[in-house]
């Protein structure tokens, strides 16, 4: 399988604090890819280098074969991104931020094509309310029609289930497996829940202190977290997490 | 794409009712000065004709005028538009960092240099509308409420009387200069905007630096007028009132077409015009290699 995305010696420090030190995975097409780290591992600096709103300090990013540095808006033409919370215009609808969005991208808006992408989001019936009304969930799939107005070949999605209750992580699981799976989008989704990403992942990479740590299919990392005898916890979530931890706290 | 950009942040700042603020603003003070005017007129221009009153008398109701008004107003509240301007301004950049939106812009096939000139140019566009809707209040308003007759400006112990036949094209080239002295201070705010994350400081630094120069300037001690003064721009914003000010002849009769000193005013403007792109071509080089954390 091609990688769509592929990342080498990836470091960025902010004066004498290393947030992601010599990176280095690659992203097959059409996977959904899982990007894992507690809390300050260096997952959101990685995930902003990879959309050039920060600059590496070292290092090469190439997305779809090119690289990032040079070929900036070729790239960013051809990809989609929610960075951490997203922050909309709460003064404008969810159709107008798609128009805007659209343009941001080079793309003449029409008019059903974004009532479509509201309507797979979702928020069909509540494309003309301003943003300002919306519940996070709301918010959080109006970002994700942002992000796809474009039709994006790649998908980045940093902890898109932030702030989600149940309902809307399930909402948002199932519109990630219908993006990839019935679209062929190759998605990376950032988590600090390992659990989480064994209901969409294919692969993942395990980041700590801004060093990888684990890059494995999902099938991979399952039967070497069931090898080290962690099954004793009582349900099979608790025990990838205590997995996930024995890997980050080390 | 750049006007793709310039359409959209456009459309962001005329859909914010903050913009609306300034519109009302500049509306409610220049009626406010009107009702004075139309009140207590011959008392206001008492104060600048203190000195002249025992030498000629003063033929109130041909001063009282819609011209007389509307210069009356500029003076009065030009000086403080740059904080309305500031509002808008200073919010470009670091508001969306604030609000989290300029992530999701950054993220797009738009480059920096692109993105900051469009807000740049959304911001040089409010300024002129603002100053359009303060022409139609304070001209067209002035004229319909107080009529017209010749304008006759008060320098300092001078009078200037410039006939009505002369004067539109000296409003016309004030409100140009306005323009170009408040874009400048949006190009300020623009540059502060870069480095903050937050629209507050912006727009409070904006303020703070035309005070402080406004002092400075109007301190009139040596050690300043040599120094910062011919090169503060707080000292070429208010260029706009030379163009009221004419030459005259040796008997002391106006010239039409005249003003008394336009170099001063070509400088005026091309220290405004150097300033403004300088602060501009700080501000891309800043945002270009800004690292987006908000």
């Amino acid at each position: 399988m091609d990688s769509v995305l592929e990342v080498k010696g990836l470091t960025k420090r902010f004066a004498d604090f290393t947030a992601v030190d010599d990176l280095s995975f690659s992203v097959p097409a059409g996977s959904v890819y899982g990007f894992l780290g507690q809390n300050g591992a260096g997952k959101s600096t990685t995930i902003r280098m990879l959309l050039t709103l920060i600059e590496p300090t070292a290092g090469e990013i190439l997305i779809f074969g090119k690289p990032l540095a040079s070929n900036r808006k070729a790239v960013l033409s051809k990809l989609g991104a929610i960075v951490e919370k997203p922050d909309l215009y709460k003064y404008l609808n969810g159709l107008e931020h798609l128009r805007i969005f659209s343009r941001l991208s080079g793309i003449c808006p029409q008019e059903a094509k974004l009532k479509d992408l509201l309507s797979l989001v979702g928020l069909g019936q509540r494309l003309t309310s301003r943003v300002g009304t919306y519940s996070q969930g709301m918010r959080q799939r109006l970002a994700l029609a942002c992000a796809l107005v474009n039709d994006p070949d790649l998908l980045i999605l940093d902890e898109p289930t932030n702030g989600l209750d149940p309902q809307g992580i399930a909402d948002m699981r199932q519109l990630i497996l219908q993006l990839s799976k019935e679209q062929g989008k190759t998605i990376i989704v950032s988590s600090h829940l390992l659990s989480e990403m064994e209901m969409i992942a294919d692969q993942v990479l395990i980041i700590d202190k801004g060093k990888k740590i684990v890059e494995a299919s999902m099938e991979t990392l399952v039967q070497q977290a069931a090898s080290l005898e962690l099954q004793q916890q009582p349900q099979r979530r608790f025990f990838l997490e205590a997995y996930f931890l024995s890997l980050t706290t080390a | 794409m750049f006007f793709d950009v310039l359409r959209i942040e456009l459309f962001k700042v005329f859909r914010r009712p903050r913009t609306f603020i300034a519109f009302g603003a500049i509306a409610m003070i220049i009626l406010l000065i009107q009702f004075a005017l139309k009140v207590n007129g011959q008392e206001f221009i008492l104060f600048f004709t203190d000195s002249q009153t025992d030498t000629f008398e003063i033929p109130f109701d041909g001063i009282l005028n819609g011209y007389f008004v509307c210069v009356a107003v500029l003076h009065i509240i030009l000086v403080h538009v740059p904080l309305l301007v500031a509002l808008i301004a200073g919010d470009m950049i670091a508001g969306e960092a604030n609000g989290g939106t300029l992530r999701m812009l950054a993220t797009k096939p738009v480059t920096r240099s692109q993105l900051l000139l469009a807000k740049f140019a959304a911001s040089a566009l409010y300024v002129i509308l603002l100053l359009l809707w303060m022409a139609l209040f304070a001209l067209v308003g002035s004229l319909l409420l107080f009529g017209s007759n010749d304008l006759v400006v008060f320098k300092e112990t001078d009078l200037h009387v410039i006939s009505q036949a002369d004067l539109v094209w000296r409003f016309i080239a004030a409100f140009f200069f306005a323009a170009l002295a408040l874009i400048m201070i949006a190009a300020l705010s623009i540059l502060l905007s870069v480095f903050a994350d937050n629209s507050l400081g912006p727009i409070v630094a904006t303020v703070c630096i035309v005070i402080i120069f406004t002092i400075l300037q109007q301190l009139k001690v040596p050690v300043f007028q040599e120094t910062i003064n011919p090169w503060s721009f707080t000292t070429h914003m208010l260029g706009w009132k030379g163009f009221f000010y004419v030459e005259k002849t040796a008997e002391g009769v106006t010239i039409p077409g005249s003003v008394e000193n336009p170099l001063s005013l070509v400088k005026s403007g091309l220290i405004l015009i150097g300033y403004t792109t300088l602060f501009l071509l700080v501000a891309i080089g800043v945002y270009r290699r800004k690292d987006i954390l908000s």
